[in-house]
Parts: C-alpha cells; structure tokens; sequence
C-alpha cells in the first residue's frame, strides 16, 4: 500500500523537474517551445476578440438604457426615439473612432518608407506584477520573429511609442509597454538641438502612466512641456517616434544630471489598436 | 477516466474565465484591480474535486496564464500545479467544510502567490531593465495586497458560482428528504479513489 503514495510523489517530482527544464528552455531566444503556444491562440484570440466586442455592445446597451429611464419620466415616446437613437449613435460613434484610427494609420507607410507595418488589437493587458506584457494578435506569421539581438517597435495609429514586443508565437507577441519598469531606450528632445537622453518606465510612476526620463546634461536646455522623441540609437526603435511631453524636471540624486517625469504621448487607458514597425 | 461531461465542462470553465479575465484586464488599467480568476480556479478545483482535478485544473490553467501574459513559459503551470494539489488537501466530504476551506485558503493564496510574484520580479528582471531598489517592489506589492484580498476572494466565489451553475457532475434528483444538508458523501470528478 506504501508503493502508491511513493509513485505519486515521484511523479510529481519528475513533472516539477519537467517544467523546471521547459522554463529553462523557454528563456533561449527564438526557442521552439513559444510555439506551443500557437494551437491555443490560433481558436483563443478570435474567441476573446468576439468577448470585446460583446462587452463593448453591452456596455453601450447598458448606457443607452439607464439614459432611457431618466428620460421615461418626461415622455414615454421620446425616451424610446432617444434611447434608439444613442444605440445608434453610439455604434457609430465606435465605428468612426475606429475608422479614424486606420484612416490615420495608412499615414505610417509615408513615416516609414523603409519598414513593413502590420496592425493588430490587444488581447490582454497585464494580469500580475509578474504576468505583466500585453498580447497582441500579430505573431510570427506577420513576419514578427523576435531574436536576441532583434526586437520591433510597437507604435498607436499616431505613431506613437507604445513599447516593443518581448517574445511572439505563431499567432500573438508579447508587448513591453513604456510604462513598464523593464524598459529602457534612448529618446532625445524634439527639435533641432535634440539632448541626448534615456527614457524608463517606473515602478512608482507606472500606475499614474507616466515615466521617467534621467542622463539629461545639466546645461541642458530643457522646459516642461517639451517634446520628447526616439534617437535611433540601439537599433530597435526608429528615430523621431514620439514618446511623451515633459511633466516635471528635477536634479538627480548625484547633483550630476537633470530627471523628468514624462507623460507618454501614447494613453495607454483607450489603446485597442497597435501596429509594429518590421523591417528597416 | 474522466467523462466526456467533466472534459468538455472542464474546457468550458478554462476558456471562459481566461476571457473574462482578458477581457476584464483591458477594462481595468491597473492589474492589481483586475480578478485572478485563473488562480483561483486550480483552488477551487482542488478544495471541491479533489486531488486529481485540482491536479489538471492547475497545470492547465497555469499554463494559459502563462499564455496570456508571463515572461516565460512554465512558471505558470508549476505553481497552477502545486495550488491544485495544495488545494485537495483541503478537499473535504462536508459541502459546509469546503465552503468554510475556501472563504479561507482563497485570501492566504492570495498573499501567499504575490509573495512568489514579488519574489519572481526581483529574481527574473527583463534584459536590460535598469535597476530598481527591491524594496520600492515590496513596498508596492504590500500595498496592493488589501485590494487583491478583496478582488480575489470575490473572484474565488465567482468561480464557485460557475461551478455551481454549470456542475461537473449532473445533480441526482433526491428523493430521500431525510438527507442531511451536507447532501451525503460526494466523490472526486475523476474517481481517483
């Protein structure tokens, strides 16, 4: 009786061991197991996609109805003609929005003359500290194959720095936002005496969405409200995306260097659609 | 082995919660607000099905929150692993004990699970993340803690809800009133015994 206890310990060990060796492998760059992944989200992305656009009906459904009631109380015929009508409205409203995105999205090819631009919705935002990339649907079948030495740029319909995709599957990417504190890039200031500088997102800023800039040079001719866009530097990020406007400047702890706080051009709180830069 | 009734169910539970945890995360900006459904889920499978099935449940929705947004791949399904079998222990004949086992055990996985994620931030930084003070982390997980307690036991009885809505097993009609409230002794999904 004692053999069957043992056998399920031991299984458990060599399963624990199984998966210790699965994270291990899935740290190497490019390694087949992210596409273990790609089954699931080739019948899981359309699913969640028709999931957003039911709560998006219902929640305009929802809104249209409680305006009704308020309405009932003046005149029974009106509230119906209105409540239809803000429905309707509302529909599109969306729809226009949304046109209004792509329409000035198709303005990005003429931006990037060089790069393929493939756009995308989020599936997911984070879901833990730690369980904290965005998903998108754009994967490896879209050209995004990400190596260790190459990332992509992911921007808004405004080419706006949205962040850069970490990892890819056959069919979605994981996105690093900027107002993550994992991530780093070299930005400088808009204009044409452009100061070299670094931006980061913050642990303490990332929940107000705003981030950090620091390496400013203390002679710096910088002011709040100023422009701040990428510099090209590393390879990653095309120069001149536009990253955020100046909140507030301060001197670093080492009395060496100026620090600001950063509002991203890019509102993370109403991003739905994405497009990364591939090529160039 | 498992019926077709408890795969298909089972199927049923994971993509539903996993999208309604998708979807909830793009309605609410920031995650510590957003429910763990797919951590309370092995929880609950362990607490009132049993080992084997808390079992299944883990290392399966472990891994869909690893397909979802973790760094790596695996990590997720070890701790959905080890919850679900954790869970079982607490699996008990008595309806009153499971529920009393889950009000409980769903706010100490809670802290328990951002202690590891806390844990997880530190130890596994992203290539080229400037360096942050472990203690800003700690700080911030601390802090987050009283409404991920909340938020979680909340979502540990939305998922109660579904399995109570939508049950594994069909409900016998009963046709002994005498039957105590407990409804007698129930088996795990899987007849593992």
């Amino acid at each position: 009786m004692a053999e069957k206890p043992r056998i399920k310990i031991f299984v458990v060990v060599v399963l624990t061991l199984a998966l210790i060796a699965l994270i291990v492998l899935s740290m190497v760059p490019d390694s087949p197991l992210l596409h273990l992944t790609s089954p699931l989200g080739k019948v899981f992305n359309p699913i969640v996609r028709l999931g957003q656009t039911v709560t998006r009906s219902v929640s305009g459904w929802i809104s249209s109805v409680s305006e009704s009631d308020k309405i009932r109380r003046d005149n029974e015929d009106l509230r119906e003609e209105i409540a239809r009508l803000q429905n309707e409205l509302a529909a599109r409203e969306d729809a226009a929005k949304q046109f209004e995105e792509l329409k000035d999205a198709f303005g990005l090819p003429s931006l990037f003359p060089d790069m393929t631009i493939k756009g995308g919705y989020i599936m997911n935002r984070a879901i833990g500290d730690w369980y904290d990339a965005f998903r998108i649907n754009l994967g490896q079948k879209d050209g995004i194959l990400v190596r260790q030495d190459r990332s992509f740029a992911v921007v808004d319909a405004n080419s706006n720095l949205v962040g850069r995709v970490l990892s890819s599957d056959l069919d979605s990417a994981k996105v690093l936002p900027i107002i993550h504190e994992g991530f780093a890039t070299g930005a400088r200031m808009e204009g044409s005496h452009g100061v070299a500088l670094r931006v980061r997102g913050d642990l303490t800023l990332k929940d107000d969405n705003l981030i950090y800039a620091d390496q400013i040079p203390l002679d710096a001719s910088v002011a709040v409200g100023d422009r701040i866009v990428t510099s090209g530097a590393g390879g990653v990020f095309p120069e001149g995306l536009p990253i955020g406007t100046i909140e507030e400047i301060h001197m670093a702890d080492d009395q060496r260097s100026l620090e600001a706080t950063v509002r991203p051009a890019v509102s993370f709180n109403r991003l739905t659609a994405v497009f990364v830069l591939i090529g160039g | 082995m498992p019926t077709r009734r408890v795969v298909i169910l089972s199927i049923l539970y994971l993509f539903l919660l996993a999208i309604l945890q998708s979807v909830l995360s793009l309605l609410i900006f920031r995650p510590a607000y957003v429910p763990d459904l797919l951590l309370m889920l092995p929880l609950i499978a362990g607490i009132w099905h049993g080992r084997r099935y808390g079992f299944w449940m883990g290392l399966t929705a472990g891994f869909f929150r690893d397909f979802l947004a973790g760094r790596l791949l695996g990590p997720g399904i070890l701790i959905g692993m080890y919850i679900g079998l954790a869970a079982s222990l607490l699996h008990h004949e008595d309806r009153r004990f499971r529920l009393l086992f889950t009000a409980v055990s769903a706010p100490i996985l809670t802290v328990m699970f951002s202690l590891l994620m806390t844990l997880l931030q530190i130890v596994t930084p992203y290539p080229d993340q400037p360096p942050i003070e472990h203690r800003l982390i700690v700080l911030r997980s601390v802090n987050q803690l009283p409404w991920q307690l909340l938020i979680n036991v909340g979502a540990a009885f939305f998922v109660l809800l579904l399995f109570y809505l939508i049950p594994l097993r069909k409900r016998e009609k009963r046709t002994n009133l005498t039957l105590g409230s407990s409804g007698g002794v129930e088996h795990d999904v899987f007849d593992l015994n």
